[in-house]
C-alpha cells in the first residue's frame, strides 16, 4: 500500500497514512518458525488423517502355507459373452461386453476399458508378443509403461500378490506394479498394473491389466474381469491350449 | 548535499534517501541502474535469490527465518516421501508455499490498520480457480487405456500448454480486480496480491488434481527417489515459476498503470501489458510442459531453469518499481533502518544500505507515540 502523501480532499487520497520501515516484521525468527513447524505438522496430521479414512483395507488373499478359501466369486456368473478374435495372431477371448468395451484394436491385440463408478477407468490389454518368452514380453512391456507412469516400481505387498499367472490355461510368468499417472498440475491418481504372459512353444501372449490402486486387488472385480478373459483366451488354431 | 541523479538535497550518506541512488564519487546515470537490489540492498539485482524476490517486503533479518523454514518445509516432505507417506507428502508439498505466503504476510503486516480483504480476496480467488483448473486437468488427463494401448500418459497440448496458460490468466483476474483501487498503488501491491494467488492457486491445483490419489492408502508403493524428485518439482520448482511469472506480470501492470505517469515505461517494453502477460504465460507453459518429456529428476532441474528466469525478470520489476516511486514528502526524523540497524533521515531509501523503505514491514503506531517517531525496537 502506498506511503505517498496525497492532498487533503483529494479524490485520491490515501486512506491510512502508516509509514514504512518503523519497526522488524511481527514474529521475528522464532515465532515464524514456531508457527510455521506447528500449521505445518497440523497439515501433515490432517493429511494422515484423510488418508488413513480413504484408505482401502487389504489383506493377503492366501498367507503362506495357509488354505486359501473360496476363490472370489466372478462378477456376473451366467451371461451372454462377447467374442474377440485376432486376425493377425489368432489368438481369441471372451469378454462381458455390458461391463467391458473395446477401446483399441490392432494386429498384436485389443484393449479393453471399464468404467468404475467413481469416475476413473481401468484397461485390459491382451497381446501377442512374438519371438520372445514370457518373461522377456513382462520385462519388456514395464520398459515401455516406465516412459508414461511415473514412479513405476514393482509392488511387493503380499496383498497383491498374483497367484498362478497363467494366460490360455497355459501357466506363465506374472508381476505386480504399482505407479501414478502425473502431470504438470500433480499426481492424479496411484494405478496397479497386473501383468501376465505364457507361451505355447511357438507363440507368447501377454495380459495387462492397469487400474486405479482402489479398484484392483485380488477380491476386487477388476481382478475377477480379468480373470475370466484370461481363462477364456484360446490360442491360435492348432496350437489350442491343453 | 545534492545527489547527482535526482539532482535534490539528500543527507551526506552512501544512498540518497530520495531516489536511491549511490553517492559514490564515480557514480552516474538513473538510481535504477544501480546494482543493489531495492527490496534486499545487500544483495546484488540480478542474484537470482528467493526470498527476497518472493517476499519483498521482508527486512534482511526476517529473511533467514523464511529460509530456516522452507528448508524445514521441504525437509519434511523428503522425509514423508522418503517413508512412502506419498499422499501426506504430496499434501505437505501443495501447501508448503501457500504456508509461507501468509505467514509472511503476516509477518511484515503489509495491510495492518485496514481491512484484510483485499490480501483474503486474492487469495481465495487464487484458491476457487484452482480447484476450478484441478478438475479440468482430471477432465483431460489421460486415462488407462490411453497409458496401455499407445503408451502415452500425457496430454501434452491441454495439460502442457492450454490449461497453465488459462490457468494463469484467470488467476490473475482476481488481482487485476484490485488494481483500479488507488490504495494499491505500489508496485509492491502488485506484486504480493500476485504472489498469493499464484500461490493459493498451485496448491489449489495440485490437492484438487490429486482426489482419486488420496484413496489409495497412507504407505501405497512407489520409488521412492522419482517421488521426491516430483515432490520437489510440485511443491517448489512449479510454484515459483507460477509465482514470480504471476507477480512479474502484476508489476507491469501496476507500473504501468498505477505509477505516475513519468515511470509508466520504466520497465520498457517488457512492462507493456501486451508483452507482460503474454511472456508470463509462456514462461509459465514452458515450464509445466517440460513435465510431458522428461523424466521427474529431469523436469525438476527443467524447472531450476524456469526459475532462475522467472526470478531475475521478477526482481527486476520489482527494482525498477521501487527506485522509480521516489515519494515527494518533505525528509523526515531520524529513524533506525529495519534493515541495517544505521540511524537514517526517513523518506524513500536508507540512506546507508539504500534498501527501499517501502520494502519493510510498516510502522504499528501505538498509542503513545506518533507514527512518524522511530520504532522502539533495537535492530538485529
Amino acid at each position: 500500500m502506498s506511503t505517498e502523501a496525497a492532498a487533503p480532499g483529494s479524490p485520491h487520497q490515501h486512506p491510512s497514512h502508516h509509514f514504512r520501515a518503523g519497526s522488524h516484521g511481527r514474529l521475528r525468527i522464532r515465532r515464524t518458525l514456531a508457527i510455521f513447524v506447528l500449521t505445518f505438522a497440523v497439515i501433515v496430521g490432517v493429511g494422515a488423517a484423510l488418508t488413513s479414512v480413504q484408505a482401502p483395507t487389504r489383506h493377503p488373499a492366501c498367507p503362506p502355507l495357509q488354505p486359501c478359501g473360496v476363490p472370489a466369486p466372478t462378477v456376473r456368473p451366467l451371461v451372454a459373452l462377447s467374442v474377440f478374435r485376432s486376425a493377425q495372431s489368432g489368438f481369441s477371448l471372451e469378454y462381458d461386453g455390458s461391463l467391458l468395451t473395446i477401446a483399441h484394436q490392432d494386429g498384436a491385440g485389443v484393449t479393453l476399458r471399464v468404467q468404475f463408478k467413481d469416475g476413473t477407468t481401468g484397461a485390459m490389454n491382451v497381446q501377442a508378443a512374438p519371438g520372445i518368452s514370457p518373461s522377456a514380453a513382462i520385462a519388456a512391456r514395464v520398459k515401455l509403461l516406465q516412459g508414461s507412469i511415473s514412479q513405476l516400481a514393482r509392488d511387493d505387498d503380499p496383498a497383491d500378490e498374483l497367484l498362478g499367472a497363467e494366460v490360455g490355461l497355459r501357466s506363465g510368468s506374472g508381476a505386480v506394479f504399482r505407479g501414478d499417472l502425473a502431470g504438470p498440475q500433480g499426481v492424479s491418481q496411484s494405478v496397479q498394473i497386473a501383468i501376465e504372459s505364457a507361451t505355447n512353444g511357438r507363440r507368447t501372449l501377454l495380459a495387462t491389466v492397469l487400474a486405479p490402486a482402489q479398484h484392483v486387488g485380488p477380491q476386487s472385480d477388476m481382478y475377477a474381469l480379468a480373470d475370466q478373459i484370461i481363462n477364456s483366451v484360446r490360442w491360435a488354431e492348432g496350437t489350442a491350449s491343453s | 548535499m545534492t545527489c547527482p541523479s535526482c539532482e535534490q538535497t539528500t543527507p551526506e550518506g552512501r544512498f540518497c534517501i530520495r531516489c536511491g541512488a549511490p553517492l559514490a564519487d564515480d557514480w552516474e546515470g538513473k538510481s535504477r541502474t544501480r546494482s543493489h537490489f531495492a527490496a534486499a540492498s545487500h544483495q546484488h539485482v540480478a542474484h537470482p535469490a528467493l526470498i527476497s524476490t518472493l517476499f519483498p517486503h521482508l527486512p534482511r533479518a526476517s529473511q533467514s527465518g523464511f529460509r530456516l523454514a522452507l528448508a524445514f518445509g521441504l525437509a519434511v516432505v523428503a522425509g514423508l516421501a522418503a517413508l512412502r507417506l506419498f499422499p501426506m507428502a504430496l499434501i505437505a508439498a501443495a501447501l508448503l508455499l501457500p504456508l509461507l505466503v501468509v505467514l509472511y504476510l503476516i509477518d511484515v503486516d503489509v495491510y495492518e490498520g485496514e481491512p484484510p480483504w483485499a490480501v483474503a480476496f486474492v487469495i481465495l480467488w487464487g484458491a476457487v480457480a484452482g480447484v476450478g483448473f484441478g478438475l479440468l486437468a482430471i477432465d483431460v488427463a489421460p486415462s488407462a487405456v490411453d497409458v496401455i494401448a499407445h503408451g502415452d500418459s500425457q496430454n501434452v497440448v491441454q495439460q502442457g500448454l492450454l490449461l497453465p496458460f488459462a490457468g494463469l490468466l484467470v488467476l490473475l483476474i482476481g488481482p487485476v480486480l484490485l488494481l483500479p483501487y488507488h490504495r494499491f498503488n505500489d508496485v509492491l501491491d502488485g506484486v504480493t496480491f500476485g504472489t498469493a494467488a499464484a500461490a493459493a492457486f498451485g496448491g489449489a491445483q495440485a490437492i484438487t488434481y490429486g482426489v482419486h490419489y488420496f484413496g489409495s492408502g497412507v504407505r501405497p508403493a512407489g520409488a521412492i527417489a522419482p517421488w521426491i524428485w516430483r515432490l520437489l518439482s510440485l511443491g517448489l520448482g512449479m510454484p515459483i515459476v507460477t509465482m514470480g511469472a504471476a507477480a512479474a506480470a502484476c508489476a507491469a501492470l501496476w507500473l504501468r498503470y498505477r505509477a505516475p505517469a513519468r515511470d509508466c515505461e520504466a520497465l520498457g517494453p517488457a512492462g507493456h501489458p501486451v508483452v507482460a502477460l503474454p511472456l508470463a504465460a509462456a514462461l509459465v507453459m514452458g515450464a509445466a510442459v517440460g513435465e510431458t518429456f522428461l523424466p521427474p529428476w529431469g523436469w525438476l532441474l527443467w524447472l531450476a531453469a524456469f526459475d532462475v528466469v522467472v526470478i531475475i525478470m521478477l526482481r527486476r520489476a520489482i527494482h525498477v518499481g521501487l527506485l522509480e516511486e521516489a515519494l515527494e514528502i518533505p525528509i523526515g526524523p531520524e529513524i533506525a533502518c529495519p534493515n541495517c540497524g544505521a540511524q537514517t533521515a526517513r523518506h524513500t531509501f536508507c540512506g546507508n544500505c539504500g534498501i527501499s523503505l517501502q520494502a519493510l514491514p510498516k510502522t504499528r503506531p501505538r498509542r503513545s507515540e506518533p507514527v512518524a517517531m522511530p520504532a522502539s525496537e533495537p535492530p538485529a
